[in-house]
């Protein structure tokens, strides 16, 4: 250790700079390491562990769950409960195993494949060393002539104790001194400073000198005197005073800290990610503001990760000095405490546990006493050997295999099955009109649901922001947004504005909604004043009385009574979008934005969407463009619910640009010479789908030709139909809602659950997604999913080249992708992954949740969200040939990542034969086509009415009559 | 004197020393606990006969027929050796396998034996036989621990209390001097509150967890020390309730820095064993009543915490020491719940016994000194504390996941810790039974002792 | 007022029905309710989650409507109190605790807001904890708690209060924990726990002297005439002696309704679900401080040391919330810290010997916190239509700070609202800091002395 020391001692000379080139480094390292999360308002979904997707799929949560302390699987409890209930098969276990290497164990009697199986199937106990003393006692549990197997085994088991599995392991900062957690006193007044600090509008006086960055603001105010700090604190005001007299920058004092507590300069890395990771939300949203100063919502500060480690390391060193010095430790001392490292001494009991273990193997395994003892003690080494490297991690990653091969297995054979009996035909009625929905696995049902209703109408599937990539800003908004994916950085600025007849109504719009805001912003401050607070709650209370008791007892009503009252009082004008703009017009000066598109601008977004989709002519009379986002009370995670595809806002406005466009006779003229036809009788309408209260809005109705005001309505009529089925079917998931309600009590009941105060599952959100299907609809269409697959519009045949293959997965892929892996981590360990139940969450400064009045910054997706989810990784089910896909995935490296390391899973149906490729390992497997028949119903609801659990794949044959069955 | 209608103490006594004696018989070895079980539970249908008949009696004393001149059941005695045989048969019903060896069952028969030998004693020389034999048991495990300070408690109280009685005529003060001296000693006041402390540490739990609700410490002030010398008694009884209260803070105090579960819950049970004391020494009704009262909720919610604190230490051989929290109300959810409820009552929940047991205590102490009588609900402010931090440590957070597997409370415990709460509850919804049972008791307490 | 006229059968339906048994009935039902479910549990029996929400409302349903008729029949009858006993408890040659409940002016709204909210949070809670482990432990503390709110509400005596009290401590203690598998919670109950006993020394030992001097805790032989205008029977209490007790008392009141030095516990109580922080930090349990002044009112205008000292506390603790409210960045503190000032504004009431402003006080400051607690999750959400409804442009707060104090005051009375006043560390290092000093002292001496085994090294395995 003294070598050590020295050593550090020799590296710490060469120059400052030197020194502050590691340190950056190893802050970068450290930070790589911090969830990616911004700010709540806008929630967007990634894979959890991004850091780590350069490792294959299997060792990346491996290290992932050593170094964050998290699970990298579910429990295996579940996975055998799976077993139990027929969702992983045998034969699902023994198709993994077999592909796993196999040795011989037993010449003649046993491989490992054969002994892994085995136990798989019959279950295998643990026994930990706490507990195992009572289990001998007490459960009788050797009581039928087990001793003398288990005296053997008591033998056996402690000879072959492997050493604990190397890892990398749980970086460490400097977590405790003696006894005391250093963390636990330094976290709650860090997090409070953390907390004004980065706060967009909560406290009502904020922090003062936040332009001085974080570090500058808190030395300012920390550093005054004539404050009692917590015992071990004391010194913390000098401390600060002494940095502010020498003006030391963050990284000066991060470097000072660093020698103080006796860390190596090699070990920098560790013990920075050490520090950072004991409040990874805080430290994250640092990182992420820092380096992405967009994020913050309202109120735009200089934020850096270096400087919230120099605060942190400055109560780190307070705390060590004061625990040491109520300990009597000198500053040696406390550099010599980071090394002290407890060393788990193994349990006393440890041996017996792991004795009885392999006993209750031997038995599943069918070995006898007298048979173990014949063997010689090689084998019987071999045979212990064997079963205890069979850990519980290993049994849980072979499991979970077996459970991603069920789901797989279920996809496919269906896929396969409907690819068989209902062929793809090129329909030559012209459909009654076509809608575009978002991919999203929520618009499954109601695209279901719309073409049960309505067979003659044909729907398609594209990204939900609809090629239309803009910075919008809405009239009611006070400042734009973009809307699109997050990867895209729109380029131009759309926003709406009132028609001219109506700016007057427009401006009274605006007054009264000043009017207003102001009224309810000095109302909540007023109750959090003093005097005014008095008034509030004395005098003017009889003012909360009727709110509280309407939202708790009909929230339904309420919502509806207070949108009637905004409707009379604040009125609404005739809107349009300003997006065009002509060649000559350049960009705003303000936002560095082109203003709208041009015509040429505008074809591209139209050809491109029509075109990925395969949509090239044909066109219905009508076609409707629904973006799509969900509205909900109660519900910090609001916006992870809107459209992932619009950057995590609502897709309202990119339909409607969108129909706008193609609505243009010029943008019309354009699209001819790129081989789209768009009929002279074919109308656009964007529209607005909320899949949390169901509501579908449609855009500038006054525009509506004549001639299509019937057809739209008749539209609308199909659009109601669907929504309420859809609504029974969302329904169904809720234990609130009654099983037998019907589509119309349905539909009551997910609006309600909308505005709902004490609602923390207003809707699933993607919760349940599990697939990708890319290709025509005909591939799926009469197909149930359940909600569970993104449904991606692709025509192989109109893509000769794969430019539209590579354009939509390289959208596709990363966005799906990331949803399920979110999914995924945030099911198998909500605590660490996810943040956890909602019901403790509590908002802080506008930018994210804390459990209570004081923790970490929780990132990742609350219980509530998740819960009914299948944690599998995303199966990618594309219309093409392997040698296609491969080509496209191939060319583009995130892909090539995704796939190589199996952070999604891949297959294909062949466009032309309707075979079906898997892809295993580096290979390409066919499936070979087992389904005989799938269950078939005549409406979605035969299937799913009064069910609760997830469903496997049905075909809806259609009603007989249209829209015969269950009328709304 | 009238006599019971049947020899219920000889029997009460001698049942468990016989089945002592038969439970290391290498025959019956396998069964001890069933034995134990069975000789305890005739021990207390025998007790309860005892005060159905005192009941019936008026509460006048009865003396017993076979050896009138040893055992004698009064309305001070009869329901206390209830109380102890019923813990006792709780304590041995729900003790963990490894606990219901022979010898450590045997241990606890004697322990009972000697213990309702000394409540039943008629004189002194018997008391001390009684409390002598229900020593050795003691003096054996403390001697194989190496619980000197245990050892040296024995000895120097039995001590005290064979000199006392032999100065008894010679020179009444010297002989009262001592007797309180060997009740201080037993009952653990300061400075001698350390030895409670070391015997629930180091010894098995459920024996010394029954020698400290046995109270025979405060037994032998109020049935022999204070009636015996009335003129030195009084003197003394101010400054031992100022002893007593001193000690009730002071190891409320002292547990503030204790980390071990096992001496947090000991000095606890000190402390609230101090206040008893303190009750009863103040001689006033109030006081004396809400001691009695104490005395039987401190003996049930001990005898339920320790039997679950041994039941988890059974299932986990984990040490439960330091700050971690052990979130075993996750795995054993009834424990958890038996456990909270006997530790609030412990520090008088409303709905138990513990209620208007803390509040006559608090007002009879309060009464009496009115100034450092504030200790008293000070003392038992910080032992709620105390005791609401040993519940989160052991029931709260989050368990290792490998415990899920333990199971809750087994009938074996579920039902005897149930019956105790039962008690607990009953008398707290209607203390006024409990009051109609023990006004005699109060009475003579009262008039021996505050004369 | 004059009720002469009431027609005869109306008054039959409350001679029927005797409102002692009415308010008896209140007490008992949330009891019933909550022992009843306990014992199921005990015995294994599941309950769904709809069976336990339906009993819930029954019974608060139930609660209401006796509340009403308890109103309607003192109303009719042109009572200004209804007293229902049976006796004493028990009692000690002359001690005694009365079992008697007690309703009147002041303690009928009090019935009737914790009625009605508890069966407010009843229905929010059904949804909010939906599919949540602890389900069933929700809902029996909710009901236990009720029992407790309605016994300190309805006692007739400060004993009975004394045991709604107690029930109040344990079950807000449990809600804390409710999470208890995080340890923060666990911590914070602690702490909540150690604050609220530590307290009640004040109310027990209140309680003693009340009956040492005044020979009862009975309010209707302690006090004379009805509330509002009540006060202390005879000559009963001397000056010094009201001045003790009053202090006392408003010690114990302190703790449960956050007032300064104590306020700490109010935002680590927010570590429970948001319904219960709403119920107990909203609505009823912390005013059941000032309730319990209220009551005790004539005690505390008998002495002006005490009615000082009740306003003093209140006003610090009016501005010392307001400032921490100020500055704290996350919703629940800041309204936790909103309502210990405003619950300082009430102390200040009561201390000033108002009766019924408090009292409005209450109830109006429970129906607006509740609200704003209940949407508190809501915040975001509401921030953002707000923001954008004033296009951008919200007025900047707080900026009248940089106006009126010149910088370095500024960020002194920042620091010292951000810390909250070192109320924390104050009493951690002194309050219970130097008791801990003694005790390891002490520690260290009977360690030498051997009247304590040394302790073994604390063995690091596992």
């Amino acid at each position: 250790m003294q070598a050590q020391h020295e050593n550090s001692a020799q590296l710490a000379s060469p120059s400052e700079e030197a020194r502050s080139l590691r340190l950056k480094h190893a802050l970068e390292h450290a930070a790589h390491l911090l969830p990616t999360q911004g700010p709540i308002g806008v929630f967007i979904h990634h894979n959890t562990l991004h850091a780590f997707q350069h490792l294959p799929f299997e060792k990346a949560i491996g290290e992932a769950s050593s170094i964050f302390g998290t699970e990298p699987y579910m429990a295996e409890e579940a996975y055998r409960q799976c077993l139990a209930r027929g969702r992983i098969l045998e034969a699902d276990i023994w198709d993994v195993i077999n592909r796993e290497e196999n040795e011989v164990i037993l010449p003649g009697r046993l491989d490992r494949r054969t002994l892994r199986g085995i136990l798989l199937l019959r279950g295998q106990a643990s026994f930990d060393a706490a507990t195992v003393d009572w289990v001998l006692e007490e459960t009788g549990i050797l009581e039928s002539g087990g001793h003398a197997l288990y005296a053997i085994c008591l033998k056996l088991a402690g000879q072959d104790r492997t050493a604990a599995p190397s890892h990398p392991g749980r970086p460490v900062g400097l977590p405790r001194l003696g006894e005391v957690d250093l963390d636990e006193v330094i976290h709650p007044l860090l997090i409070r400073l953390a907390a004004v600090f980065l706060d967009q509008g909560v406290a009502y006086w904020p922090m003062p000198n936040r332009h001085k960055g974080f570090l500058g603001a808190v030395r300012d105010a920390m550093a005054q005197r004539g404050a009692l700090f917590p015992e071990y604190l004391e010194g913390l005001d000098a401390a600060f005073r002494e940095q502010l007299e020498r003006g030391s920058s963050a990284e000066e004092v991060v470097i000072e800290v660093l020698a103080q507590l006796g860390v190596p300069e090699e070990e920098w890395e560790s013990a920075l990610a050490g520090e950072l990771l004991a409040l990874p939300g805080w430290a994250g949203t640092f990182h992420q503001l820092e380096i992405n100063p967009g994020l913050f919502p309202y109120i735009h500060l200089p934020c850096s990760l270096l400087e919230f480690l120099a605060v942190r390391l400055t109560l780190k060193s307070a705390a060590a000095l004061g625990v040491a010095r109520r300990l009597g430790m000198g500053a040696e001392e406390i550099r010599q405490a980071r090394n002290v490292r407890e060393l788990a001494a193994p349990h006393p009991a440890q041996g017996r546990a792991d004795a009885l273990a392999l006993w209750d193997a031997l038995g599943r395994l069918g070995v006898a006493e007298p048979d173990l003892a014949d063997w010689n003690p090689t084998l019987q080494r071999r045979l212990v050997h064997e079963i205890q490297e069979f850990n519980p991690l290993e049994r849980r990653r072979l499991l979970h295999l077996a459970y991603e091969r069920r789901h797989e297995e279920d996809v496919l054979q269906a896929v396969a099955w409907h690819r068989r009996e209902h062929p793809p035909v090129r329909q030559s009625v012209r459909p009654f009109a076509d809608v575009f929905f978002c991919i999203d696995e929520r618009e499954e049902s109601i695209r279901r649901h719309l073409e049960e209703v309505a067979p003659e109408v044909r729907t398609h599937g594209t990204a939900g922001f609809f090629g239309v990539a803009m910075h919008y800003t809405g009239m009611d908004d006070a400042h734009g947004a973009a809307l699109c994916p997050v990867v895209v950085k729109p380029q131009h600025a759309v926003h709406e504005r009132p028609v001219s007849h109506h700016s007057n109504i427009h401006a009274l719009r605006v007054r009264r909604r000043r009017t207003w805001a102001r009224l309810l912003h000095h109302t909540s401050l007023f109750s959090r004043a003093l005097v005014r607070g008095w008034l509030s709650t004395a005098a003017l209370w009889p003012v909360s009385l009727f709110p509280l008791v309407t939202r708790v007892l009909a929230p339904r009503h309420y919502g509806l009574w207070t949108k009637a009252l905004h409707r009379v009082w604040i009125p609404r004008p005739s809107t349009e979008l300003a997006f065009e703009r002509s060649e000559s017009e350049s960009i705003t000066p303000e936002s560095g934005l082109f203003r709208g598109f041009t015509l040429e601008e505008a074809t591209d977004r139209v050809a491109g969407t029509l075109g990925n989709a395969g949509l090239r002519e044909g066109f219905a009379r009508l076609v409707a463009v629904l973006g799509h986002g969900s509205t909900s009370l109660n519900n910090p995670h609001e916006s992870a619910h809107d459209c992932g595809a619009c950057g995590g806002g609502r897709g309202g406005p990119n339909g409607r640009a969108f129909a706008a466009m193609a609505n243009s006779p010029e943008v019309r003229g354009q699209l001819l010479t790129r081989g789209i036809t768009i009929p002279a009788d074919t109308w656009f309408v964007g529209g607005y789908h909320d899949t949390s209260n169901a509501d579908i809005t449609l855009f500038d109705l006054e525009r509506v030709p004549l001639s299509h005001v019937p057809d739209l309505a008749k539209l609308r009529e199909f659009f109601d139909a669907a929504r309420a089925f859809d609504a029974e079917e969302r329904a169904r998931r809720f234990e609130a809602a009654s099983p037998h309600g019907g589509p119309r009590k349905a539909l009551l009941h997910v609006q309600d659950r909308a505005e709902r105060l004490s609602e923390p599952r207003p809707e699933y959100g993607h919760c349940t997604n599990a697939v990708c299907i890319v290709g025509r609809r005909e591939l799926t269409r009469g197909l149930f999913l359940d909600r569970r697959a993104f449904l991606v519009s692709y025509d192989a045949a109109l893509d000769p080249e794969d430019n539209a293959l590579a354009r939509l997965l390289g959208a596709v892929v990363p966005v799906c992708g990331g949803i399920s892996l979110e999914y995924y981590f945030s099911f198998v360990d909500n605590e660490r992954y996810g943040c956890g139940t909602k019901l403790p969450h509590n908002i802080t400064g506008l930018i994210g949740v804390m459990n209570g009045p004081a923790s970490d910054l929780r990132t990742g997706l609350p219980w509530q969200m998740v819960e009914v989810h299948e944690p599998v990784r995303i199966l990618f089910v594309v219309e093409t040939t392997p040698a296609r896909v491969m080509k496209v995935m191939s060319a583009n490296p995130e892909l090539a990542e995704f796939l190589e390391n199996r952070w999604i899973r891949l297959a294909t149906v062949d466009p032309g034969t309707g075979d079906v490729h898997v892809r295993r390992g580096d290979g390409w497997e066919m499936l070979s086509p087992t389904l005989e028949a799938l269950p078939s119903v005549k409406i979605s609801a035969d299937w799913f009415r009064g069910k609760i659990d997830h469903l496997p794949i049905a075909h809806v044959a259609g009603p007989t009559s249209r829209r015969g069955n269950g009328r709304v | 004197m009238a006599e019971l209608t049947g020899p219920w103490l000889s029997l009460g006594v001698g049942v468990p020393l016989a089945a002592a004696l038969a439970a290391r018989l290498p025959a019956t070895r396998p069964r001890a606990r069933v034995i134990a079980v069975t000789a305890s539970a005739a021990s207390l249908l025998l007790s309860l006969a005892t005060v159905r008949e005192l009941a019936g009696a008026g509460w006048a004393a009865l003396s017993e027929p076979w050896i009138p001149a040893v055992f004698q059941a009064t309305a001070l005695n009869a329901v206390t050796m209830a109380l102890f045989a019923a813990l006792a048969l709780v304590t041995l019903i729900s003790a963990p396998r490894r606990d219901s060896d022979p010898h450590s069952v045997a241990h606890i028969l004697i322990l009972m034996a000697g213990t309702l030998a000394a409540y039943g004693a008629v004189s002194l020389p018997v008391f001390l036989g009684g409390w002598i034999l229900g020593l050795t048991p003691s003096l054996a495990s403390a001697g194989r621990e190496g619980n000197r300070l245990a050892v040296v408690e024995s000895a120097a109280s039995t001590l005290f209390l064979a000199v006392g009685m032999l100065l008894q005529t010679s020179s009444p003060a010297g002989a009262c001097m001592l007797l309180v001296l060997a009740a201080i000693l037993r009952t653990g006041l300061f400075p001698f509150h350390g030895v409670a402390a070391s015997r629930l540490d180091k010894g098995p739990l459920g024996f010394a967890g029954l020698l400290l609700s046995a109270q025979l410490g405060v037994f032998l002030l109020i049935r022999f020390a204070l009636p015996m010398f009335p003129e030195s008694a009084r003197d003394a009884r101010s400054w031992l309730c100022w002893l007593a209260l001193f000690t009730a803070i002071y190891t409320a105090v002292m547990g503030m820095v204790e980390r071990s579960p096992r001496r947090l819950l000991a000095l606890v049970l000190v402390s609230q064993s101090a206040a008893i004391f303190a009750g009863l020494v103040t001689a006033r009704p109030e006081g004396v009543m809400g001691a009695l009262a104490q005395w039987i909720v401190l003996g049930f919610t001990s005898t339920v915490m320790i039997s679950i604190f041994r039941a988890v230490e059974a299932r986990l051989d984990f040490p439960l020491d330091g700050e971690r929290l052990l979130g075993l109300a996750g795995p054993m959810p009834r424990l958890a719940v038996f456990f909270a409820v006997s530790a609030f009552a412990l520090v008088g929940l409303p709905g138990t016994l513990g209620f208007p047991g803390e509040d006559l205590l608090i007002h009879g102490v309060l009464s009496a000194h009115p100034v450092i009588g504030f200790l008293l609900p000070t003392a038992i402010a910080i032992n709620a504390y105390h005791l609401y931090r040993l519940f989160s440590r052991l029931f709260l957070g989050a368990p290792a996941a490998a415990w899920a597997a333990v199971p809750d409370a087994l009938p074996r415990e579920r039902w005897p810790l149930a019956a105790c709460l039962v008690v607990l509850v009953w008398f707290g919804l209607m203390p006024g039974q409990l009051v109609a049972l023990r006004a005699f008791a109060v009475e003579a307490v009262v008039t021996v002792a505050g004369r | 007022m004059s009720r002469a006229r009431r027609p005869a059968e109306e008054t039959d339906v409350f001679d029927a029905i005797p409102p002692q048994l009415l308010l008896t009935l209140l007490v008992l039902s949330p009891g019933c309710v909550f022992l009843g479910m306990a014992l199921l549990w005990l015995s294994g029996v599941k309950l769904s989650e709809n069976t336990i929400a339906r009993l819930a409302n029954a019974t608060y349903v139930f609660c209401g409507a006796l509340v009403m008729g308890l109103a309607g029949s003192l109303w009719w009858a042109d009572l200004a109190s209804v007293s229902a006993g049976s006796g004493n408890w028990y009692e000690v040659h002359e001690f005694q605790i009365p079992l008697a409940l007690f309703v009147d002016r002041l303690s009928l709204p009090m019935l009737g807001l914790t009625a009605g909210m508890t069966g407010l949070i009843a229905v929010f809670s059904r949804r909010y904890l939906h599919r949540e482990a602890g389900f069933l432990r929700f809902f029996l503390l909710l009901h236990l708690f009720a029992f407790g709110c309605f016994l300190v509400f309805a006692a007739g005596s400060v004993d009975l209060l004394i045991g709604g009290w107690e029930i109040i401590c344990v079950t807000s203690t449990l809600l804390v924990a409710f999470f208890q598998q995080r340890p923060e919670p666990v911590k914070s109950a602690l702490r909540v726990f150690a604050t609220y006993r530590g307290c009640d020394i004040g109310i027990v030992t209140g309680a003693f002297f009340l009956h040492h001097w005044a020979g009862s805790t009975l309010y209707q032989s302690v006090f004379k005439g009805d509330w509002p205008r009540q006060s202390l029977a005879g000559e009963t209490l001397a000056a010094g002696d009201a001045t003790i007790i009053g202090l006392l008392l408003l010690l114990g009141a302190m703790g449960k309704s956050a007032q300064v030095p104590f306020s700490g516990w109010l935002p680590r109580a927010m570590e429970g679900p948001t319904p219960s922080s709403a119920i107990f930090y909203g609505a009823i349990s912390v005013h059941a401080g000032a309730y319990l002044l209220l009551r005790l009112q004539p005690v505390l205008v008998a002495s002006p040391v005490a009615s000082g000292a009740v306003v003093l506390i209140g006003a610090l603790s009016a501005v010392h919330g307001t400032m921490v409210a100020r500055v704290a960045s996350d919703v629940k503190t800041s309204l936790a810290y909103s309502s210990v000032s405003q619950l300082g504004l009430i102390f200040v009431e009561i201390g000033l010997g108002f009766s019924w402003l408090p009292l409005i006080h209450i109830v109006g400051h429970a129906v607006v916190r509740t609200l704003q607690f209940l949407k508190a999750p809501s915040a975001l959400h509401e921030f953002h239509h707000l923001h954008a409804a004033a296009g951008g442009h919200l007025p900047p707060t707080g900026a009248h700070y940089g106006r009126l104090l010149p910088p370095r005051a500024q960020l002194w009375l920042y620091r010292l609202a951000l810390d909250r006043g070192h109320h924390d560390a104050i009493i951690d290092r002194f309050l219970t800091g130097a008791p801990r000093k003694f005790a390891q002292w002490m520690n260290r001496i009977e360690r030498q002395l051997r009247l304590t085994p040394k302790i073994p090294k604390e063995s690091s395995h596992g």
